[in-house]
């Protein structure tokens, strides 16, 4: 088991918010304050090929994002909450969100069907140390796009 | 030798000549009057002076308007009209007696031409007598052919019994109007298909068409509505039998062939802007004259023989020959127009000449002609095809010695036949029943013949066809036209135009003999399909091969060639609009510099360019400045109108200023995050322009500290319901793309100065897909680039959502249509 600094602070929150919680915090370490920010688009597939754009998901991989230093979650940022969109999706599935370096862990932050043009929901999610702190995976027999906008973050 | 074409002529020498059966048709005329008179349906009425005096008065602008001229039995027509000279400058009439030689000049007379307004394939020609104020006309129309003619002098004696002076009133006119019937004088001639097929349709020389004097000082003329055209100069030769035919009468063959050559010219002018001019007339009044030929064939070596003798210095750019001989017949060097003598079998020389045969046999017709009679009754007009022989004769033989062959039954390929209104006809003039394959059900394979003319359709022939001798019902194929614009005969005659600028000299040398080389190949054009309205540099370009190198004529029609047009490879400006055609035509050298075309045949090709209208770009809305703090991302946007591709740099600093462009920012939106405050602006670009937006600045703040902030719950709690009354809390719908702004402290135990909320946000059966962004008030705040739920249509959905509340309240965006939408609270940082 690796060693992880989110703590159950996260875990009451999830417990709080009814939120679906995607990091996996098997261990509290910490507790941290939550630091809110106006919404922010961090996330966007749907742009030209980057580390936080193009190109779109493909069914069933993963891959991982940068999520600190970008609008305005600072690298000591432990946790983020965010809102996840998913569109062009043509089947339906689920997308996990969990820090990246770790196992993929059983969850899914949203569940979509086959027939909507896009949809989103909320949640708060743990990052790791790592560049690209942030990992992604397409559980559906499509590929997707996925959008994050970070409203906060937790340190 | 030279290359021409076939029917027997002298000495391997080939011409063109009218055909047999046109010599048929004269003879059975001749044998068959009374059978051919009563084809002559010609209607003779009285013409008010009033209508024609304005040509006697000034020209005012170039112009004298004829109107209400009683054309038609239904009707009357305005004829425009421009004042013009049949003479060179310096032209003489030379009057050989057989005992001397007399210069005179010319006659003086007012010549004017025009058109019929409103019909594009009419022609008016009219003169008016210096002397005697008479007027003569002659006005062709697609309908009929009416000639304007006066009548004798009105003598008004005064009691004293002497005549009053002159005055122009004293004349009565009449106009002749005469069906097309009496153009030639018998129906069911068989046609005879007996003349040439031609492989490709440039014939020609490259040729200098200039007026000169009688010094040989060029004079570029003026054409119809004052633009610039060229000009032939012709020695005009008679014999003694047109003399006869004139009544002996030195003045009446003058004014006659002024008045041929008035309407040559007048034709040439409209069709060709070419003016016909006549520098000098010989007559031959002794009974004896330089011409012994007995028919076409002979004559025109005859011809040649003797200018080449006597005139080889005489500069001029053709010789016509207007024989009285009843040959029936003429004959013309095709292509040679102002070229010199050439070898013709020896000891003959062939050059600029035609030859003209039958010529008034019988009497002179009306070109006008004031002396004109029918069954001995005064006014009307002549008999039998004389009317309008003369004419066709002289334009359709010194036709070839400009543009070269016959149009009728004459196969032209799917390249030459492009950017006519028949682009996959295969033969010009299609005049004939059996070529009746007009752009559709596969092509005619051959020149057809016989007598089956029933369903040819009318009006098809041209000056330089055989089509009058094809006659549907009674109406012959023939038109006093080299065809119209979009036909294939006209753009046939483009070739002679396109030459007529050419390089080499007006006048040739004394024995200026060229010869034909061997075949080659020429590719087709290679130029872009399509090019941007008014862009420059474009490229077109030909190649040769199995020959050498040929010389290359490029012409241009919606552009303007900017390199030279005498290589295989041009570039082009393209016009505003419409189509750019590019026509390339390769000719080989012959002997003594001249150009001759490959085995007597340039090959040419046409490419059609779309030009494509290009608006410049224009910015349709602006970009914003906004506000971030330090570590945000600011997006900029910029819409423009314009045509595509559009493409776009940012830049930083100030509008215009193109020294710091934004790397990668290139699309129309961009997101930036400056560390501190920043201009920034957008250039559009497209083919055809650019466009600069505004400077618009990102203003970064300082990351406010970071609050460090707990969580307190409260028991769910509706802050808002949008179906409810309206109020704080109720309603209206939030409207599409608007923006409401939600006050939180206060409500549902929420205090004042919380830092965010923890929320629940629900749409209501939204009408149409969309989202909500819920973001950080105040009201007022710059909408981020964020979106908190999407939604279909009809699907009452929820999400959940920490919402930063700056100012104790939120905002929310309706990125859907209009809608109500619920937000349950169910906790807040602070």
């Amino acid at each position: 088991m690796k060693k992880l600094t989110e703590a159950s602070r996260i875990v009451f929150l999830v417990a709080v918010f009814s939120l679906v919680l995607t990091a996996v915090a098997p261990k509290a370490s910490a507790q941290y304050s939550y630091y809110a920010l106006n919404p922010c688009r961090v996330v966007d597939t749907r742009n030209a090929n980057g580390v936080n754009g193009g190109p779109i998901m493909t069914s069933a991989t993963q891959r991982s994002f940068a999520i600190r230093g970008v609008c305005g979650v600072p690298t000591s940022a432990k946790a983020v909450s965010f809102n996840l969109a998913v569109t062009s999706m043509t089947t339906g599935g689920f997308v996990t969100l969990w820090p990246s370096g770790q196992s993929q862990p059983t969850v899914s932050s949203i569940n979509f069907t086959g027939t909507e043009t896009a949809l989103a929901n909320g949640g708060i999610v743990g990052l790791s140390t790592n560049a690209q702190d942030l990992s992604v995976f397409d559980g559906s027999n499509s590929s997707i796009h996925i959008i994050i906008d970070v409203t906060g973050y937790f340190q | 030798m030279r290359d021409f074409l076939h029917e027997a002529g002298p000495a391997g020498a080939s011409m063109r000549k009218m055909p047999s059966s046109l010599r048929r048709i004269a003879a059975a005329c001749v044998l068959a009057m009374a059978f051919c008179l009563p084809l002559v349906a010609a209607t003779v009425s009285k013409l008010n002076d009033d209508v024609l005096a304005p040509l006697r008065g000034p020209v005012v602008a170039k112009r004298i308007l004829l109107n209400n001229v009683p054309l038609y039995a239904h009707g009357t027509a305005n004829i425009d009209l421009e004042e013009f000279q049949v003479w060179a400058p310096g032209g003489k009439v030379i009057v050989n007696d057989g005992k001397s030689v007399q210069y005179l000049d010319p006659p003086p007379m007012r010549f004017f031409r025009g058109m019929v307004n409103g019909d594009p394939e009419s022609f008016a020609y009219f003169s008016v007598d210096g002397t005697t104020g008479a007027i003569y006309g002659l006005v062709a129309t697609r309908d009929g052919k009416f000639a304007v003619n006066a009548s004798r002098r009105r003598l008004l004696l005064p009691r004293n019994r002497n005549p009053i002076p002159d005055r122009s009133d004293d004349f009565d006119y009449f106009l002749t109007v005469s069906d097309d019937t009496d153009e030639l004088p018998m129906t069911g001639q068989t046609w005879a298909c007996d003349v040439e097929k031609l492989p490709a349709i440039p014939q020609v020389n490259r040729r200098i068409l200039a007026e000169v004097d009688a010094s040989g000082h060029r004079v570029i003329a003026e054409g119809i509505s004052g633009t610039q055209s060229y000009a032939i100069a012709l020695e005009v030769e008679t014999d003694t039998e047109l003399y006869v035919n004139a009544s002996s009468n030195a003045t009446t063959l003058t004014n006659y062939v002024t008045n041929l050559t008035g309407a040559v010219s007048t034709i040439y002018n409209r069709d060709l802007h070419t003016n016909v001019v006549q520098q000098n007339l010989h007559i031959y009044t002794g009974g004896t004259d330089p011409w012994s030929a007995a028919n076409a064939n002979s004559g025109l070596l005859e011809l040649g023989d003797y200018y080449h003798a006597n005139h080889l210095a005489l500069k001029r750019s053709a010789v016509v020959m207007l024989s009285g001989k009843n040959t029936s017949s003429g004959v013309a060097w095709q292509g040679v127009i102002g070229g010199g003598d050439f070898d013709a079998g020896s000891p003959h020389f062939g050059g600029s000449y035609a030859w003209c045969g039958s010529i008034g046999t019988g009497g002179l017709g009306s070109v006008p002609d004031p002396n004109a009679t029918t069954n001995g009754a005064q006014y009307g007009m002549p008999t039998g095809f004389q009317s309008y022989w003369p004419l066709t004769e002289y334009a359709h033989e010194l036709g070839h010695n400009l543009a070269g062959h016959h149009t009728h039954c004459v196969a032209i390929t799917t390249g030459e036949a492009a950017g006519t209104n028949h682009p996959s006809q295969h033969f010009v003039d299609m005049c004939h029943t059996g070529e009746i394959d007009d752009d559709n059900n596969g092509h005619t394979s051959a020149c057809a013949t016989g007598a089956d003319f029933s369903s040819a359709p009318t009006e098809r022939g041209t000056i330089m066809s055989y089509c009058h001798n094809v006659f549907i019902s009674t109406v012959p194929q023939s038109r006093f036209t080299f065809g119209q614009a979009s036909e294939v005969s006209h753009h046939e005659l483009d070739d002679y135009m396109l030459r007529a600028a050419g390089p080499l000299p007006f006048f040739g040398g004394p024995s200026n003999i060229v010869s034909a080389v061997g075949t080659f190949t020429m590719t087709t054009i290679t130029a872009a399909s399509s090019v941007p309205a008014n862009s420059t540099g474009n490229a077109a370009s030909v190649g040769s091969s199995n020959g050498g190198t040929p010389t290359y004529s490029w012409t241009i029609t919606g552009g303007t060639i900017t390199s030279a047009s005498n290589i295989a490879a041009i570039t082009y400006t393209a016009g505003p609009s419409g189509n750019v055609v590019l026509r390339a035509t390769a000719y080989k050298n012959g002997t003594n510099g001249a150009t001759f075309p490959n085995g007597g045949v340039g090959i040419t090709d046409t490419k059609t360019v779309t030009i494509v209208t290009c608006t410049a770009p224009a910015i349709t809305s602006q970009p914003s400045s906004t506000s971030i703090v330090t570590g945000q991302t600011a997006t900029l946007t910029v819409m423009a109108s314009g045509t595509a591709t559009l493409s776009y740099q940012w830049y930083t600093g100030t509008s215009g200023n193109t020294s710091s462009p934004v790397g990668g920012a290139t699309a129309s939106s961009v997101n930036v995050s400056p560390a501190s405050t920043t201009s920034y602006w957008v250039r559009v670009t497209n083919s055809c322009g650019t466009a600069d937006s505004v400077t618009v600045t990102v203003t970064v703040t300082t990351n406010p500290p970071s609050v460090a902030t707990l969580f307190y719950p409260v028991t769910p709690c509706r802050i808002i319901d949008t179906r409810n009354a309206n109020g704080p809390q109720g309603g209206p719908a939030l409207v599409s793309g608007g923006t409401r702004n939600v006050t939180v402290a206060g409500v549902c135990g929420i205090p004042a100065g919380v830092v965010a909320i923890s929320i629940n946000v629900a749409v209501v059966t939204p009408s149409a897909g969309g989202y909500l962004t819920l973001f950080t008030g105040p009201a007022g705040a710059s909408l981020p680039l964020a979106s908190t739920i999407n939604f279909e249509t009809n699907r009452t959905l929820a999400n959940n959502a920490i919402v930063k509340a700056g100012s104790d309240s939120i905002n929310v965006f309706d990125g859907g249509p209009t809608l109500h939408f619920v937000i349950d609270v169910n906790g807040y940082f602070k």
